[in-house]
């Protein structure tokens, strides 16, 4: 094939310039340390960089939130310690006092410290960890307690206790790092519960929902002389909006907007009295001071063209195991409210009433064992905590190992890489040098 | 018999081919590096001879000047122009894919991903302190940022249309140049060529302007003889329909402020949408009316419309991406809305829109896409909770799960049957990533194609250099094989000329 000056120019150029493009690559992997810089360098890579880097990233988030709940599980700790001491030295002091051997004087005596004792117990009540209150529920600006002992009505203490703050601390896990008032305190009313677990009803956040429930509930005030019965009968989750005619559906798991629904036709005379609550993946009928029976439990299984079988839900309310069968279900009381216990302990000490005094200490035996309990829940959860935290790190750093294989410039060999294209392209450079100056003109006389 | 000075005529005629061929060697020599020039030689031929009477022989009288003619392999041209054209388009591909990947600016710690990231952990940190006035500040901020990256994105990519459409209207002004020029030479060819001499010159600027336009556009060469006639014309076809017609041009028309296709494809699905409203494009067709099929074109020209227009397919473009983004912000926006709305703000009233149009109504895209300006101005309007209550954070915790959901991006024509075409489905990370994922492998595909379709275009023009290159070496060669020549030529007119004078000036003079 012939030869001309020209082609041989052009391939040099073309060579020079691949070259040092090769050399501009090399330069670029080291002086970014990375070797990825565009998705078209390598898109596999790219992804999983794109992946890690956000992964590493929500890692560090969870364990933040780690942090956080444990400083707030720890101070509730600490608020627990504080109350068990107090009433282990309260329950000392009430078996002295129970002695009947003590004068009136002395019994006296020590109806003054369990005073001071239960006014420190109330400041425990409303601890505080970051200027919020970590008894109060959702409404941590508020105290728990009033400053007689009495709990703050302004909490809405009908269903406080399912007030949680769950943190999340890992994917699909939430941790609760509250408790509230009424758990460690005790009650300050008597209540009857019905459960409903829903069914259909699983938390695939890909599907929606309908009920069609219709049901009535009864409420009776047994306190009173007669017994007073209060009925609220039309409570219902209908299937079809009465309007519009179109299928009313939530979003699987959504039990906040299916109670919404259900108070939203509680009369607001009875809202106080009786309400409906979500506790995780249950929906809870709670009620104060009234005994409380399901009338007319309707939910009919039709199957109507608008929305397929599988999308159709029911909330089997249940009493206990057995399913609500339209009978009462008692309101009851499981703890005296404590700052109610010591208050009669102080009355009885102050009358001299030993044998009443050796009464109450079953009463604060339950709640020295109901504290226990809670502070055993709280300080498994911390150490749930540090096992995960610790577990979060490991996986943390594993990430990170493997963003950097996928992503890091290795400047050992790049630098081999480099200092190799240096030497291609000065050996071009001088080759060029040499056959683009000669022709046949030089030699010719 | 030989005429007196036959002798003269036939060393005059190498004198003439001699300093022919060396005029022919100067003139290679002065364009060795003229673009597309083909190296000039002449055809000799011994000249026709005499009889001799009585079956004694032919004697030649000389040499015979045929033709100029330059060395050129047509067939290479061909080969050449049809690697251009493909060379033409992926390398406007290559070009443009390259520009998107800066657009979405990944991977890097200020893409897209990092700001939905920062978004997420300002929700987070909202979850553990929901009544903190810094918290709700942060995630306000982040929700701004998110919104403006969105914008932005789209920003750049509409005026990618437009700058696209600008090269569009360059190039067509172009390839109407240039075929105008090639019109013109053609005639100018014909002209010449009516007597059987090659225009050398001429065809060789003929020759430039037809590679340069097939890399613009896929063009068709083809060579017409007329009946009765002689000689060919050229004709330069584009779709079959000719852009040249000998000396005429039948120019590519421009049709500006069209409404771009993507925008006339959101009309069919709702007439509501708002894709690529504002942008007009440039469609073209035959200044005489009929249509050219835009889609089909390729070269440069064809790549530009590819990237301009394109919104699906294999040959995709910047249309695509608008409106991926545009769908992933819809699907997103419309969901992160709806889970706010479900939330109870601290003021005890119903969740508002968290993002929205920014005062406009309809759908929100990553065009119009703000944080709702009631919120932003009260941050205390965020839901964070299902109740007022200062420490009720559960609506954000719902908030956050959509990290987790599977939102599906699906376009519904209507008609009979529905058809919907799922563009994309998956959590909103996934969505992210499986674009700039197609993003790298289309690029990675373009610069392939494009460097390879470099070496081999140089590939073929190195061939056709060493066929019609000048060497200069080689002409040195043969500027002394003609001078010598040359030489003796004149050095025969100096011999017949003795002779001759012999002949005339000393015949005949005995006895003088």
């Amino acid at each position: 094939m012939r030869i001309t000056n020209s082609m041989m120019i052009t391939r040099s150029l073309r060579n020079q310039n691949s070259n040092l493009g090769k050399m501009n690559k090399w330069n670029h992997d080291l002086s970014t340390m990375v070797n990825i810089h565009r998705p078209s360098d390598d898109p596999i890579r790219v992804a999983r960089t794109l992946r890690l880097e956000s992964d590493i990233n929500l890692n560090k988030q969870y364990s933040s939130n780690m942090n956080t709940a444990k400083s707030w599980l720890e101070k509730t700790e600490g608020s627990l310690q504080e109350i068990n001491s107090v009433l282990q030295k309260m329950r000392e002091l009430a078996v002295a006092g129970a002695n009947g051997v003590l004068q009136t004087e002395d019994k006296q005596k020590i109806e003054t410290e369990i005073a001071q004792m239960k006014e420190h117990l109330i400041q425990v009540g409303n601890d505080t960890y970051m200027g919020r209150h970590i008894f109060s529920g959702h409404q941590s600006d508020k105290p728990f307690l009033n400053k007689d002992g009495s709990y703050n009505e302004n909490l809405g203490l009908l269903g406080l206790e399912y007030q949680y703050m769950d943190y999340k601390v890992g994917v699909s896990q939430d941790m609760t790092v509250n408790v509230t008032g009424d758990r460690v305190f005790g009650q300050s009313f008597k209540s009857a519960m019905i459960e409903g677990k829903p069914v259909e009803f699983a938390g695939d956040s890909t599907r929606k929902t309908g009920f069609d429930l219709n049901m009535g509930l009864t409420l009776i005030d047994n306190n009173q002389d007669p017994a007073v019965a209060t009925s609220i009968p039309n409570i219902s989750l209908p299937l079809l909006d009465p309007i519009t005619s179109e299928p009313i559906l939530y979003d699987d798991g959504d039990l906040i907007s299916v109670i919404r629904d259900l108070n939203s036709q509680i009369p607001e005379a009875n809202r106080g009295q009786v309400s409906f609550a979500v506790d995780k993946d249950r929906i809870k009928i709670v009620t104060r001071d009234l005994d409380v029976k399901i009338d007319n439990f309707e939910e009919p299984n039709p199957v109507p063209s608008t929305i397929p079988a599988e999308q159709l839900g029911k909330l089997g309310f249940q009493v206990g195991d057995t399913p609500a069968d339209g009978s009462y279900v008692e309101a009851e009381q499981k703890l005296r409210p404590m700052i109610e216990v010591i208050t009669d302990l102080q009355n009885k000490l102050f009358s001299g009433d030993g044998e009443g005094v050796s009464a109450i200490l079953a009463d604060i035996d339950d709640h020295i064992t109901n504290i226990l309990q809670i502070r055993g829940e709280v300080g498994s959860k911390v150490n749930t905590i540090d096992i995960m935290n610790a577990r979060m790190d490991d996986t943390t750093l594993n990430l990170k190992d493997l963003l950097s294989k996928t992503r890091d410039t290795d400047v050992a060999e790049t630098l081999m890489h480099l200092t190799s294209s240096e030497a291609v392209y000065r050996a071009s450079l001088a080759v060029s040098a040499r056959i683009i100056q000669p022709t046949l003109i030089d030699f010719l006389r | 018999m030989r005429s007196t000075f036959a002798g003269l005529s036939i060393a005059q005629s190498g004198l003439f081919a001699a300093q022919r061929s060396l005029d022919i060697t100067g003139h290679n020599i002065a364009n060795a590096n003229t673009r597309g020039y083909s190296r000039q030689r002449l055809n000799q031929s011994a000249a026709n001879p005499l009889n001799i009477a009585g079956g004694k022989g032919q004697l030649g009288i000389g040499v015979d000047m045929k033709h100029i003619t330059q060395i050129r392999d047509e067939f290479m041209d061909i080969k050449y122009r049809d690697e251009m054209t493909v060379l033409g388009e992926w390398e406007e591909r290559y070009m443009a894919l390259t520009q998107i990947e800066s657009i979405f600016n990944e991977p890097s710690k200020n893409g897209i991903r990092a700001v939905m990231d920062r978004f997420y952990q300002g929700l987070h940190d909202l979850s553990v302190d929901p009544a903190n006035p810094t918290s709700r500040a942060v995630v306000l901020q982040n929700s701004v940022a998110l919104a403006q990256t969105l914008n932005q994105m789209n920003n750049q990519f509409e005026k990618m249309v437009l700058d696209l459409n600008q090269e569009v209207e360059a190039t067509v002004t172009d390839i109407n140049a240039i075929a105008d020029q090639i019109a013109q030479l053609n005639k100018q060819i014909y002209e010449v060529e009516a007597d059987g001499s090659k225009a050398n010159d001429l065809r060789d600027a003929r020759n430039v302007l037809i590679d340069d336009l097939s890399k613009l556009i896929d063009i068709q060469v083809v060579n017409v003889v007329e009946p009765g006639a002689k000689f060919s014309k050229m004709n330069i076809l584009v779709q079959g329909t000719a852009l040249v017609g000998h000396d005429k041009t039948n120019k590519i028309e421009m049709i500006k402020n069209a409404d771009h296709p993507l925008r006339i494809d959101g009309q069919k699905l709702d007439p509501e949408r708002t894709d690529l409203s504002t942008i007009k494009v440039t469609n073209i067709q035959w200044s005489t009316g009929a249509p050219i099929n835009q889609d089909s074109l390729k070269g440069t020209l064809g790549g530009q419309l590819d990237q301009r227009d394109n919104f699906e397919g294999s040959e995709k473009g910047v249309p695509y991406y608008i409106r991926m983004l545009n769908e992933f912000t819809t699907s997103f926006a419309t969901e992160f809305n709806r889970l706010h709305e479900k939330g109870i703000d601290l003021d005890g009233a119903q969740g508002e829109k968290f993002f929205n149009t920014g005062g406009g109504t309809g759908v929100i895209n990553a065009r119009n896409i703000q944080v709702n300006d009631v919120i932003l101005k009260s941050p205390s309007k965020i839901a964070a909770g299902y109740s007022s209550a200062v420490d009720d954070a559960r609506n954000i915790v719902e908030m956050l799960g959509i990290r987790d959901k599977s939102l599906a991006v699906n376009i519904e024509y209507s008609g009979t049957p529905n058809t919907v075409v799922k563009l994309l489905e998956g959590k909103p990370d996934d969505i992210l990533k499986s674009m700039i994922s197609v993003l790298g492998v289309d690029a990675q595909q373009a610069k392939r194609v494009f460097e390879n379709q470099t070496l081999l275009s140089d590939e073929i023009d190195s061939y056709r250099m060493s066929i019609s290159g000048v060497h200069l070496d080689e002409e040195m060669s043969n500027m002394i094989k003609y001078q010598h020549a040359y030489n003796a030529s004149a050095r025969m007119i100096t011999t017949v000329d003795e002779m001759i004078d012999v002949i005339i000036n000393r015949m005949g003079r005995v006895g003088l």
